[in-house]
């Protein structure tokens, strides 16, 4: 992060590419330019820039010991999100970040690591899942359940298809309905979670997914014996200026932006439901 | 003096025929009546009405949707019912209208800038304001105190009411758009300057926009960021612009009842815009809007007869 | 105490950087205090975009800081409760600027109006730990003392006189009467108390009349939310903070459709949590100053006195 906050990095769009096969996700792979670098950790977010249109907060979705290329997947949706889908690759934008705390990976070390996604909420989780695996043996059981509405919604689906194949990390892919071709798990996260039944011994649970599905997932966790303090989830609000200063993320006293976006169940239980 | 008021409004709560009667009650500042809405007979008590009231109370209405309520009324105030009927966003059947007389609304900051320390204390006695404060005691005669939209109003009682308080009123033939006269005798330079004098004070704090009945969008086009009406900042050409597009929402649909004005923190004399509109309805259309819940809106119809002189 | 006779000091301060009067006019509605640390419109960035070349990014310098001369302590309180948004954890470089560079010269406020209950707060309209230099208006004089460094250097060069006991007598009365005239609101244990609120059914009644305009927020000392938004002109533009206020519903409006905070009642018990429970959480600080300008402000004579009376009375399970 720079001594002004406010100012971005440029950043190249050096790649992109849709995500999804109802071109509404796409990712973006950006280098920073000038020699400049970024340290950051998984769970962590960055405000892309694009100049004149404004800026708007991304999960990063690459993890660190991939190198230097910062990747993000972002949905089409509003005006900042519309401009940067129609950013031709060369184009120069701004990064700022890396914003927020970030998923503690250190308390994960010489655990067992449940991660549970949906949607194209997997961004983060991605990074997580690519820096875990990055050692290994840092950590015991590692097991992954994750689900969209339709297989083409699943992010990253080639990664997904090898990292299934691993014989040390298990991998569950669901999606919601019965589709022609789709031979795995049918059924919403909280149901397979529910079926798979992980252990919750040593166990930290990380939720990433739209609000309906953390809502029923956060219960099936509870059943399985999972303590409120190792189970992670990381919360969105409109954002700004990624610092805590323009007032708008705020859960009670603490702001999504600076103090999360990276909450434990304990921590979210002390705040109000303001979200 | 408020008896009768109150009497009816304890009533039709002890009754059970409305749930909540709306009205205004004793604010906390001299001359200043606030939002009241009283839920139990007993609170029908605190009800009062008059010239110290500067908010349109129909804006609250839609705060009550799907309640059975009661809303006091002044002449505006019901033209405005009138207008929320026809543009379909409050059924006529699920208010009880009470009307109440009208001496105009006092235009408070002109007093406060008159008497110029602080005031502690004002009533009403007879035609005049009295205030006491950190400058003693001081008379204003009412009538030259009241809101500019006031001046010109021609349906200063309650149309249609369900209910009447009666009490003396404004007269209401004496329509006085003199101010507005000289505005239209202006040079473009001179209007544009005088426009630019008022409306640059403006810090988008919308209070105009949130206090008027009319405006009830759920998103403004100065919220927009696709496209962009309005830029954020304070260049003088985007307020213009938010003031202007604002008025053009506006045309047909104001009963210039001076609410705007008297919530501009600013002190913006906004009646300047809202008496323009309301004059021009009148010459081109022979329109007062509001003046009954079958209206269509001004418009929205057309006619073959219609003025068209104004089209370049 | 010192003491200088006001011209004097005027003509001292004067081309020692840009001088705004707060002592003449009772400044109202806006708190000059917070727009000059904090504008309702302020550039962070501007940027060029070359083609190929890639975007040119250049911060604005600044203009040199201001002499506010004649600031009432609430507002001087208030630039204190910026301070701890502005220069914790990371430091807005834009407000540190403006902070490190203006001199404030707080006036004692001999006559209180009828809406200020800055006396609820542990201080009071003489109190002389804010700002740069403290000063007392005793009529013939003006009292002064310097309160931080850059009060002392302010005051340099300058000719000052020992006040005499019975400059300070004056001084006393003046105090005692500019006290008497403020009415405290008890806020004893709120915050703790506001904790336990959050999901009471009196916020529904307390934001009934609130229209959910931004005048008690644009007006307020300690408010300081912003947005920030881009401008774009031909192959340039520049990005901006404007005063924004967590009234409105926008303020918290996700692209999805969803909004947090979706009606008036939300909004009204998050503005007075933030002052009244979030903010001395955080900070051991109420972030309200007593100086009344919201309820001045209010078009619906919405009163935060009223409101906080009413909250006070609010039976809440332990």
């Amino acid at each position: 992060m720079r001594g002004n906050p406010y100012i971005p990095y440029p950043a190249l769009l050096k790649r992109s590419y849709f995500e999804s096969d109802d071109f509404s996700l796409k990712t973006f792979e950006f280098e920073l330019l000038d020699g400049n670098r970024i340290d950051y950790i998984p769970g962590q977010f960055c405000e892309i820039s694009v100049f004149g249109k404004g800026e708007a907060p991304f999960g990063i979705a690459s993890s660190p010991t991939e190198g230097h290329i910062l990747k993000f997947t972002v949905n089409k949706a509003g005006l900042v999100t519309t401009a940067l889908h129609e950013a031709e690759e060369g184009s120069i934008l701004g990064i700022r970040g890396p914003l927020g705390n970030g998923y503690p990976v250190e308390k994960f070390r010489g655990k067992n690591v449940l991660i549970v996604g949906g949607g194209f909420a997997f961004t983060t989780l991605r990074s997580l899942l690519v820096y875990l695996l990055n050692s290994r043996s840092d950590y015991e059981e590692i097991t992954v359940i994750y689900g969209a509405r339709t297989p083409g919604l699943l992010l990253y689906r080639e990664e997904l298809f090898e990292w299934e194949k691993r014989d040390d990390l298990k991998v569950i892919l669901t999606v919601d309905r019965e589709f022609p071709g789709w031979e795995k798990q049918v059924g919403f996260v909280p149901q397979v979670l529910e079926r798979t039944a992980p252990s919750s011994k040593d166990c930290y649970a990380v939720v990433c997914g739209p609000p309906i599905m953390i809502k029923f997932t956060l219960p099936v966790l509870e059943k399985l014996g999972f303590k409120p303090e190792m189970v992670y989830t990381s919360l969105e609000k409109r954002m700004k200026c990624g610092i805590g200063k323009c007032g708008r993320c705020n859960i009670g006293p603490k702001y999504i932006c600076k103090d999360g976006p990276v909450f434990s169940l304990a921590q979210l239980a002390e705040l109000p439901e303001d979200y | 003096m408020f008896e009768k008021l109150r009497e009816t409004a304890r009533e039709l709560l002890s009754k059970g025929e409305v749930e909540c009667v709306l009205g205004f009650a004793e604010g906390t500042l001299p001359m200043f009546y606030t939002p009241y809405l009283a839920r139990k007979p007993e609170e029908a008590e605190k009800l009062v009405y008059g010239p110290f009231a500067a908010p349109n109370i129909a804006t609250y209405l839609r705060k009550l949707k799907g309640k059975k309520a009661a809303v006091i009324v002044r002449g505006c105030e019901s033209r405005t019912i009138n207008l929320l009927i026809s543009e379909k966003q409050l059924n006529r059947d699920d208010v009880k209208i009470i009307g109440v007389p009208c001496v105009g609304a006092l235009d408070r900051k002109r007093i406060l800038k008159d008497y110029g320390g602080e005031i502690r204390e004002a009533r009403i006695e007879g035609e005049k304001v009295i205030v006491k404060g950190d400058n003693g005691e001081k008379a204003y005669v009412l009538e030259e105190y009241i809101s500019p939209s006031c001046r010109s109003c021609l349906y200063p009682e309650a149309i249609d009411p369900d209910i009447k308080i009666e009490g003396p009123s404004r007269d209401g033939e004496k329509a006085d758009f003199s101010d507005i006269e000289r505005i239209e005798k202006m040079s473009p330079a001179e209007k544009w300057e005088f426009f630019e004098k008022e409306l640059s004070k403006c810090i988008r704090c919308y209070a105009c926009r949130e206090i008027c009945p009319m405006c009830y969008c759920d998103s403004c086009f100065v919220d927009s960021n696709r496209p962009v009406w309005v830029e954020p900042g304070f260049d003088y050409s985007d307020i213009l612009s938010f003031h202007l597009i604002k008025m053009y929402h506006m045309a047909g649909r104001c009963v210039d009842c001076g609410a705007c004005e008297r919530a501009c923190p600013l002190g913006i004399r906004l009646s300047f815009l809202t008496r323009k509109l309301t004059k021009d309805m009148k010459e081109a259309y022979n329109f007062v809007s509001g003046l009954s819940p079958e209206e269509k809106p001004a418009l929205g119809v057309f006619s073959p007869d219609d003025r068209e002189d104004f089209i370049l | 105490m010192k003491k200088i006779e006001k011209e004097k000091l005027l003509k001292h301060l004067e081309g020692k950087g840009d001088l705004v009067r707060l002592d003449e006019a009772r400044q109202d509605p806006l708190s000059a205090t917070k727009s000059s640390h904090l504008p309702r419109e302020e550039l962070l960035l501007l940027f060029r975009l070359n083609g190929d070349k890639g975007v040119e990014i250049r911060v604005p310098e600044g203009k040199g800081g201001k002499i506010l001369f004649g600031v009432p302590p609430c507002e001087a309180r208030a630039v204190d409760l910026l301070d701890l948004t502005f220069l914790k954890d990371r430091i807005d470089p834009y407000y540190e600027r403006k902070r490190r560079e203006n001199v404030l010269f707080v006036l004692a406020c001999n006559k209180p109006r009828s809406t200020c209950f800055c006396t609820s707060f542990g201080y009071g309209p003489f109190s002389g730990k804010y700002g740069d230099v403290f000063m007392v208006d005793i009529g013939d004089n003006l009292l002064v003392d310097p309160v931080t460094e850059k009060g002392s250097k302010a005051l340099e060069g300058l000719e000052l006189e020992e006040a005499t006991p019975s400059d300070l007598e004056k001084m006393e009365s003046l105090k005692r009467s500019a006290e008497g005239a403020i009415t405290t609101v008890n806020i004893e244990g709120i915050s703790e108390k506001l904790k336990k609120m959050f999901l009471d059914e009196i916020w529904a009644d307390l934001a009934f009349k609130c229209v959910n305009c931004g005048a008690c927020t644009y007006v307020c000392p300690t408010c300081y939310c912003f947005d920030i938004q881009d401008v774009e002109r031909t192959n340039w533009g520049y990005r901006e903070r404007v005063w924004d206020s967590c009234m409105f519903p926008i303020y918290s409006l996700e692209t999805s459709g969803h909004n947090p905070r979706p009606t008036g009642v939300e909004r009204m018990r998050n503005r007075i949590m933030h002052k009244f429970s979030y903010y001395p959480e955080l900070y051991g600080e109420y972030g309200c100053v007593g100086c009344g300008r919201c309820i001045r402000a209010c078009p619906v004579n919405f009163d935060i006195r009223e409101a906080l009376e009413t909250l006070k009375e609010v039976e809440v399970a332990a």
